[in-house]
Order: C-alpha cells, then sequence, then structure tokens
C-alpha cells in the first residue's frame, strides 16, 4: 500500500498540494454542479480566458494577480451583460467576442513587455506542486465564500437551472441570481489560478458534476458525487503525477474526465441491459423507454 | 506614433532631434540580432560600422518570444542576421526559415555544441541520444554561457559581417577573441578555487559553462532545457534526494523558472534560492560585464 501513501508522507510539496488540489474541488463541486445544470460551461471557459489581461496587468503593476484577476473577471461578466442586453445579441456571441478580446489582451498585454517576470503559462497551468500556506489560506476562504453563495441562493439557483419564468414567479430577480450565480463561477476561477490553473480548473467544474449528475437522484447527491469525485481525482492524478512522471494539473483534469467517460460507460451498458430485460418481458415498449 | 497633435507641435524641436539621431542611424546598415546577450558580442565586434538591434527583449524568455510585425519588418530588412540557433529562438523560427541564407548567421553552427544527456546512463538513452544529434533538438542552445564558446564563433561572425557589411573585422575579432579567453581563464581560475561546483538550475542551462569549469548541473526543477516544459511529482521528488545526497547550497533561478515550485523545494531542503540572470545582459550591455557577474553568482552562492 506504500505507494499509494508514501509519497505524500515524505514530501510536504505532496501534501499542500493535495490539500489545495482537493479544496479547488470541493470549490469546484458546488459551483460545478450549476454550471452543468444552467449549461454555464462556455462562459466559465470565457471567466477562465478572461481573467488573463487582469493578471498580467496585476504582475506588470507588482500587485497580486488576484486582484487583476478579480478586475478581469468582472469586466467580462459585464461585457458580456452589456452585449446581450443593449446590442440584443446571443448568449453565445456575447460570451465569445468578449473571451476572444480579453485572451488577445491578455497576450497582447504580456507579449511587449520588456520587464515581464510572470509567465502565462503559470496562468493557465498552475504551479500546484508549489503551492504555499498563504494559497491554502486563500482557498479556505474561496471556498467559504461559495458555499455560502450557493446555500443562500440555492432556491432561486435551482429554478434558474430549470425556468427562467419559473424563478419570476416565485419572486427571485433572474438577473439578481443570474449573476450571482456566475460570480460562483469567476470565485472559483480565481481562488484556482494559483494552483491547477485557470485552463485546468474547467476540467473540474465540468467533468465531476457532469459524472454527478449521470448518477445522481437528487441536486444534493450530485453535489456530493461532484466533490467525492473531484477529491479522488486530485489524489490519483497526484499519485500518477509522482509515479509515471506526468504534469500534475493535467493528470488531475484527465482523471475527472476519464471517471466521467467509465461512469457513462457504465451507465450505458447497465441501462442497455435493462433494456434488454425489459424487451424480453415486454417487447411492445420498445422504444418508448428511449425517450430522455 | 499614435500622439495627440498638440503634443506632437509642442515636441517638434524635440522630435526634429529625433529625426536627425534616427537619419544618422539610417546611414548605417541595421545587424538584427535576436537576444541581448548576442547583441552585446557583435555590437562590440562592429563598433559604429552598424546598428545593432536586439529583437527579443532584455530578460524576455527567448524559448517563447513572438515576434511583432515590427520585429519581422526588421529582421527582413536588415542587413545581417545574428541568431543563437538549436531551437532557442522557437518563435522566431519561421521568419528565420524565410530569409536567404547567406544573410542568416547562426551562431551556434560555429562552435562545438554539446548534446542534452538523458540523466540515467543506459544504453537506450544513448541510443537516442545519437538519433538526436542528427537533428536539433539533442544539441544544448545555451551556448553564450561559455566564453570560450563564443571565442568559438567570433571569427565566423567576423567574416559574416565583412560580406554583408564591407570593412574589415579581422582585427577586431582578434582582440574580442583574446579577451573572451582572458574572461574564460579568470573564471576557471575562481571556479577552481571553489571545493567542489555542484549546480541545481531552474531549467537546465548551465550545460556549457558547467563541462567548461568542471561544473556539474546535478538537478534543474524544469526537467527540460527549455522552459516550456512543467514540473512533475516524480522529478521534483527526485530532485529533493539529489539536494539531501549532495551538498547543494543553492538552487539558480532564473527566466522561467516555476517561482512557487522551486521556492517549495528550497523551503523542503533548507537551500537557498539564489536569482541568476543567465538571460539578462543588463543596462551595460557588456558581454564581459554579465558573464563577470554571472560567474561571480555562482561562485559567492557556493563558497
Amino acid at each position: 500500500m506504500s505507494i499509494f501513501i508514501d509519497p505524500f508522507v515524505n514530501n510536504e510539496f505532496m501534501r499542500l498540494a493535495l490539500l489545495g488540489g482537493v479544496l479547488v474541488a470541493l470549490t469546484c463541486a458546488i459551483a460545478g454542479t450549476f454550471v452543468v445544470l444552467r449549461g454555464l460551461a462556455f462562459i466559465g471557459d470565457a471567466l477562465a480566458h478572461g481573467v488573463l489581461p487582469g493578471i498580467a496587468a496585476a504582475l506588470l503593476l507588482g500587485v497580486s494577480g488576484v486582484y487583476g484577476a478579480i478586475v478581469g473577471a468582472a469586466v467580462m461578466m459585464g461585457g458580456v451583460s452589456v452585449v446581450q442586453r443593449r446590442f440584443a445579441m446571443s448568449g453565445d456571441t456575447a460570451i465569445g467576442l468578449l473571451f476572444v478580446g480579453m485572451l488577445a489582451l491578455g497576450v497582447a498585454i504580456t507579449s511587449r513587455s520588456e520587464s515581464f517576470v510572470g509567465d502565462l503559462t503559470r496562468v493557465l497551468f498552475g504551479e500546484l506542486l508549489g503551492v504555499n500556506g498563504a494559497d491554502i489560506a486563500f482557498q479556505v476562504g474561496a471556498l467559504a465564500l461559495v458555499a455560502a453563495i450557493a446555500f443562500v441562493g440555492r432556491r432561486p439557483f435551482l429554478l434558474l437551472s430549470w425556468d427562467e419564468g419559473l424563478t419570476t414567479t416565485s419572486g427571485f430577480s433572474v438577473r439578481l441570481f443570474g449573476n450571482l450565480m456566475l460570480a460562483l463561477v469567476a470565485i472559483t476561477v480565481i481562488a484556482s489560478f494559483q494552483s491547477v490553473g485557470t485552463l485546468l480548473v474547467l476540467g473540474l467544474l465540468v467533468a465531476p458534476a457532469a459524472t454527478g449528475a449521470l448518477v445522481a437522484r437528487s441536486v444534493g447527491s450530485m453535489m456530493g458525487i461532484a466533490a467525492l469525485i473531484g477529491t479522488v481525482s486530485v489524489y490519483i492524478g497526484l499519485l500518477a503525477s509522482y509515479h509515471f512522471d506526468l504534469a500534475a494539473g493535467a493528470s488531475i483534469v484527465l482523471t475527472a474526465v476519464l471517471i466521467f467517460a467509465a461512469a457513462a460507460t457504465i451507465h450505458e451498458i447497465a441501462r442497455a441491459m435493462r433494456d434488454r430485460g425489459r424487451d424480453h418481458e415486454l417487447p411492445h415498449v420498445h422504444g418508448s423507454v428511449h425517450v430522455r | 506614433m499614435r500622439i495627440i497633435p498638440k503634443i506632437m507641435i509642442a515636441a517638434l524641436p524635440l522630435l526634429a532631434a529625433c529625426a536627425g539621431a534616427d537619419e544618422t542611424a539610417n546611414d548605417r546598415p541595421t545587424v538584427a540580432v535576436t537576444t541581448t546577450v548576442l547583441a552585446s558580442i557583435v555590437t562590440e565586434l562592429v563598433g559604429d560600422a552598424a546598428r545593432v538591434v536586439a529583437i527579443i527583449p532584455d530578460g524576455a524568455d527567448p524559448h517563447d518570444f513572438s515576434p511583432s510585425a515590427k520585429d519581422v519588418e526588421t529582421l527582413n530588412t536588415a542587413a545581417l542576421v545574428v541568431a543563437n540557433g538549436l531551437d532557442l529562438e522557437e518563435g522566431l523560427e519561421d521568419v528565420l526559415e524565410n530569409l536567404s541564407a547567406e544573410r542568416v548567421f547562426f551562431a551556434a553552427d560555429h562552435v562545438t555544441t554539446r548534446s542534452l544527456k538523458d540523466e540515467d546512463h543506459d544504453e537506450n538513452a544513448d541510443h537516442d541520444e545519437d538519433k538526436d544529434d542528427h537533428g536539433h533538438d539533442g544539441s544544448d542552445p545555451h551556448i553564450w554561457l561559455s566564453p570560450f564558446t563564443v571565442s568559438e564563433f567570433i571569427p565566423a561572425l567576423s567574416a559574416a559581417l565583412s560580406a554583408t557589411l564591407g570593412g574589415d573585422f579581422a582585427s577586431a575579432a582578434d582582440e574580442m577573441v583574446a579577451k573572451l579567453l582572458q574572461l574564460d581563464a579568470d573564471i576557471a581560475a575562481q571556479v577552481n578555487a571553489l571545493a567542489a561546483c555542484e549546480l541545481v538550475t531552474g531549467h537546465d542551462e548551465l550545460g556549457y559553462f558547467a563541462d567548461r569549469y568542471g561544473c556539474e548541473v546535478i538537478g534543474t526543477v524544469i526537467p527540460s532545457s527549455t522552459t516550456s516544459a512543467e514540473a512533475t511529482a516524480k522529478q521534483l521528488a527526485e530532485l529533493k534526494d539529489i539536494i539531501d545526497e549532495h551538498d547543494v547550497r543553492a538552487i539558480f533561478t532564473g527566466v522561467g523558472t516555476p517561482q512557487k515550485v522551486a521556492e517549495r523545494i528550497a523551503k523542503e531542503t533548507g537551500v537557498q534560492l539564489v536569482e541568476l540572470a543567465t538571460h539578462v545582459v543588463g543596462e551595460e550591455k557588456n558581454y564581459d560585464q554579465f558573464m563577470r557577474s554571472v560567474a561571480d553568482t555562482i561562485v559567492n552562492a557556493l563558497s
């Protein structure tokens, strides 16, 4: 069993990476559940890139990248909202515009600055193996904030995920809680850029929650399953990085996506077997059970 | 030049002065050089005979630099382009390839290159090395970190400058080679005074330095000669073991080193982090001073 434990016992950087990774996974499980239910993966991706120019500018000015990321995320969400509402563009178009605009701005800033010390790839892919105590504290704070927002807004968030009209008739503002839900995603992205990086966090945001959606019967259990799968992915990914000499962040996300693939495959096989059983007993209902 | 007209008027005398300076500069041919360290060498060689322009900003990472349209124009119109070669300037490769061969001077073509050795010396690794030697990937591009290696390409560089600019740079080249060999001897004496010279660096960049002065690069934070790779848990754990086994005094960090990973390893092993400017020539733009400061930093950290 030692190959499963020793890497963590012998190396503090492995323990800190595990702790930091699990905190990201838990934050992602909460935010990711709403991302999957409401279909926010694209804006999540856009936020992940949209924070880049902010981080680059902050590093140039010599302030913490976190502040830049917050400004970047705010500009991104504000911009999407303006384009969508004022110019009656589809959400996709608005997000796409802001997405490439911010990404290009980030690359432009870094390419022309002679004194740029921070590295773009470190922002995109993070430095999970270099996580320190301050990062952990920051992530605990982010997790608490995300959990608090999700708890307070759980009813309107769920209504939003099913039907916007129903949200309004229930007395909740679609705009307020829609933006709050985006803030949830933004906080998750910002909190994770120092550990798994802004690009790979999307994997932890979507894959465990998607797996949860596949097997869970309630939103609560979906979130719980997402948290469990995210945590297991961080652990297995770090072990893979240790034993097979692979990049840590990529191994974790790959694990999470592979778990989804495995769950989906088992799900399909189980359904096929169930269907065949039914076919045998009641051949005449064939076809109607496939409606999802 | 997006300047408000009013400011333009106010700055007219200044602009005239600039234009004057530009004119004299334009009289001279331009030599475009990819890195600032190489540019300092070329400047010393050509003196006033040409305008030397460095493309990659000082201190920027040459491994992932991508040029602006202006940079490409400078490269395309320069009388001669001096590049390091061996895939150091990854983002400039396409532009350099499109230039006619006689207008590009690859410094690495004129030196004894060292191959990037695999860490474990099993037979398979040796086979791989042989194969790699035919391509570019197998050779270490950091040739400027040994003055002796630099001295090897100076005669060829002076010939290329004469061919494209006219003029004779042979005596300047002889002088420069003598200076480089003196620098080489000084650094050798400095390093020889050390009890041991075992180096741990950000990426594998000190190979030429180590080979020349009897040092050994025993570990790197990024497992590669480029800065584009990512550290893995396995290789960090191995690095910690190496540091614990050897009497390592410092981890040298620089351009492209993952700072937080390096900090973590330093903390866990109780070794200091020392910033080593191997890609920054600084204000003085003088190779001799640059190399002496690199050597001083290494020797001070290890003694």
